[in-house]
């Protein structure tokens, strides 16, 4: 049996979902689309299947996260739906269930939170609202574990009982869909979609459905002339008219079945911590300072850990390993394949484990509790500008950090289009691993105005996004397209058990990746540092396959002022860890020095390449997780080279120009 | 009067909704529908979203999709 569980966002259904299967998810992508898909079995029934969908405020998409849950339900046809809803904000639920009923699948309405709905004072009864919706109803608490079992006993029952079709209020707006589920009947029978669903759909405007209709032209304009005279009758427009007239059939409900619960003492809570949080002048400076908490945690303590402990950990096992090889005799190069190329390039990557772990703890325990969502709200005005939400800016200051995490909690972000602008926008940010490099050259070549240069490359990054994001923006803001429409949710405390499974997902996620791709790219790169183009094993790095391939490109940095083999060479060895350019640098030129191959205005170019080049393989790894898509990862590895390469040229013109 | 000009902790009544499509139907769902009450609970430090209250659910809205919301009145 396979069950599907709708409701609205914030309504505990990832909670719920996680009780009921145990917290054991296979994560997956809905197909053609980047949108997580959560499916589990149920504890206790190993051939029910439950999925996971994003939530949603009404079957009439405005993102395409809503869109995945609509065509879920009327391409696939889940054999039941568990609607889960907010006790405490019944009227927003119920206006889902009733339009969920129009589908015809099966449904059971989970009244989630009933504990905090009791604790308030306030009721629900059950067996009447359960009489007039239809279908069986449950009250359940998935943070506390209560009414579960009743719940899958009621999906077991209704499986082959489809909910009643619920009377509309208006009896003009009842006629008008019954008129249209005739006329559109045939039509919708066709495209695979229920009739009743249709004609609301006609009603309301949905473009969406409309034109999977494929409505002939005497069809249509019968239906335009049923929702004209009913928008005559009832004085109001179709879409108006119809959410008006469900709106009344759920004040009715809630007035017959429920009792509203005093305003709970979370909700006092909430309503008093926004007023410092969320509204006031105060709300900026405390997000900063919970930034660098956030900060401070990872990539300070964790990223400590990771340096002083985890990291040698690593080398030291590295090391054991060269030994054991050496003492079975094994091959030399097979030895340096291990060691140079596997661990070395794995374990750069793996170390990170560490900061990424504690990021993704801290970011999920802070989005549980309801800050994030306080988050997006303080930063939204100067992102809507860019065609984007106030959530993304928690994924691009991650960016300054390590893009690896950033594209990570850019993942968190509710919105697809979202997810995919700000995993597109945090290659932009400036990363820690480049600090070095900066350092270096700063130290080297502008010994008196060290700070400032390097305040400047992070301030040309953060600009090259904000163009970047400007030029992206190819649907102009007062469109038709809807704009993203958030919630405050109470603030409630975390549960650990979630974040742990949501870490743990995500870290299993990070490692599988790093044993494939980084290692891919790691012996590949190591392959080309250990062999001359006669494929015959070199120890003078400068004629290794990868040296003769830095030579081969360095022509086309001419431009730039660094066209030099080393630089190159060192440019190449960036694309796997930006950490190895200092590293490969300094092997390269040994006692020369940086002044052999660099003038102040190349040194000057030279960091605004590092600054805009391809992100390490680490996250361009990330970003292809997040788009899906090979073609759009390289085309995003292709674009930021060629804008780096221009910025490069450009800045070396203007400074050879200026001195 | 529009709700993007409701001053914070004032409550209206909704008279009709502008705009047109899907971003008109998704105000519309929400709850925003002609004759209900609304209540302006605070705004975002920088000026805008405004947090809003309406059939006992909290939502935000920026100004561009709080002023095709015209309001009766103003408590």
């Amino acid at each position: 049996m396979r069950l599907a569980l709708v409701g609205n966002r914030n309504c505990g259904k990832s909670t719920l979902f996680n009780r009921l299967t145990g917290g054991n998810a296979r994560v997956g992508n809905f197909p053609g689309v980047t949108v997580e898909r959560k499916s589990g079995i149920v504890l206790g029934h190993e051939d029910w299947e439950i999925v996971d969908l994003p939530g949603i405020c009404s079957l009439h998409p405005c993102s395409p996260d809503e869109a995945v849950t609509r065509d879920f339900l009327l391409s696939e046809r889940p054999d039941v739906i568990i609607n889960a809803a907010d006790s405490t904000a019944l009227e927003r639920a119920l206006y889902l269930t009733l339009q969920l009923t129009q589908l015809g699948i099966p449904a059971v309405l989970a009244l989630n939170m009933s504990d905090e709905l009791r604790a308030g004072g306030g009721s629900v009864d059950e067996g009447a609202l359960s009489s007039v919706l239809g279908m069986p109803v449950v009250s359940v608490s998935a943070q506390l574990g209560q009414g579960l079992d009743e719940l899958l006993e009621q999906c077991w029952k209704v499986q082959r009982c489809p909910p009643r079709q619920s009377v509309h209020a208006f009896a003009a707006v009842e006629g008008c869909l019954c008129a249209l589920e005739n006329i559109a009947g045939p039509a919708a029978e066709r495209a695979g979609i229920p009739a009743r669903f249709a004609a609301s759909c006609l009603m309301a405007g949905d473009s969406g459905i409309i034109s999977l209709l494929k409505l002939g032209s005497a069809e249509s304009g019968a239906a335009e002339r049923l929702i004209a005279d009913a928008e005559r009758e009832l004085g109001h427009d179709g879409a108006e008219a119809l959410v008006s007239s469900r709106y009344a059939a759920v004040d009715r409900l809630c007035r017959e079945c429920v009792t509203q619960p005093e305003q709970s003492r979370a909700d006092r809570l909430t309503h008093s911590a926004d007023r410092l949080l969320a509204g006031s002048a105060a709300a900026i400076p405390l997000f900063a300072c919970v930034m660098l908490g956030i900060f401070y945690l990872s990539f300070g303590l964790a990223g400590g850990f990771s340096e002083h402990v985890f990291g040698p950990a690593l080398d030291a096992l590295c090391a054991h390993a060269d030994s054991a090889m050496l003492r079975f005799g094994v091959h030399p190069l097979i030895c340096s394949l291990v060691s140079d190329g596997i661990f070395a390039g794995i374990g750069s990557v793996l170390r990170f484990l560490p900061v990424i772990f504690t990021l993704l703890f801290t970011l999920s325990l802070l989005e549980q509790c309801g800050y994030l969502a306080r988050v997006a709200f303080i930063a939204d005005r100067p992102f809507a500008r860019l065609g984007m939400s106030g959530a993304c800016i928690v994924p691009l200051l991650l960016g300054f950090g390590c893009p690896v995490p950033a594209v990570t909690a850019a993942r968190t972000l509710p919105d697809g289009r979202e997810r995919l602008a700000a995993a597109a926008l945090v290659p932009f940010m400036s990363c820690s691993a480049k600090l070095p490099v900066y350092s270096l050259f700063a130290a080297a070549f502008f010994p008196r105005g060290r700070a400032f240069v390097i305040f400047a490359l992070y301030l040309l990054g953060i600009l090259c996004m904000v163009l970047f994001s400007s030029f992206r923006l190819r649907t102009p803001p007062d469109s038709e397209v809807p704009g993203l429409i958030t919630e405050l949710p109470r603030y409630r405390l975390p549960s650990l058990r979630d974040t742990l499974n949501l870490v743990h997902e995500k870290s299993i996620d990070f490692l599988r990746r790093t044993f494939t791709l980084i290692l891919l790219a790691s012996i590949a790169v190591w392959f080309m540092s250990s062999f001359d183009s006669r494929l015959s094993p070199v120890s003078d790095p400068a004629q290794s396959l990868l040296a003769v391939l830095g030579g081969f490109i360095s022509p086309l940095f001419a431009p730039l002022g660094f066209g030099d083999w080393r630089v190159c060479t060192a440019l190449i060895a960036g694309l796997l860890a930006k950490e190895a350019i200092v590293g490969t640098l300094g092997v390269l030129l040994g006692a020369s020095g940086l002044g052999a191959v660099f003038t102040p205005c190349s040194a000057l170019s030279f960091l605004v390449f590092v600054l805009l080049y391809t992100p390490c393989a680490a996250a361009l790894s990330c970003i292809h997780r997040e788009t899906g898509s090979a073609a759009k990862t390289a085309g995003t590895a292709l674009f930021h080279l060629t804008l780096a390469w221009l910025c490069s040229a450009v800045t070396y013109m203007l400074a050879a120009w200026f001195t | 009067m529009t709700l993007d000009k409701l001053p914070n902790g004032r409550t209206g009544i909704i008279s009709s909704v502008g705009g047109r499509g899907a971003q008109r139907l998704r105000l519309l769902e929400l709850g925003l529908t002609p004759g209900t009450r609304v209540t302006a609970v605070r705004r975002a430090p920088l000026g805008e979203p405004v947090q809003l209250l309406a059939r006992g659910c909290c939502f935000t809205l920026r100004n561009t999709q709080a002023e095709r919301i015209h309001l009766e009145a103003a408590e």
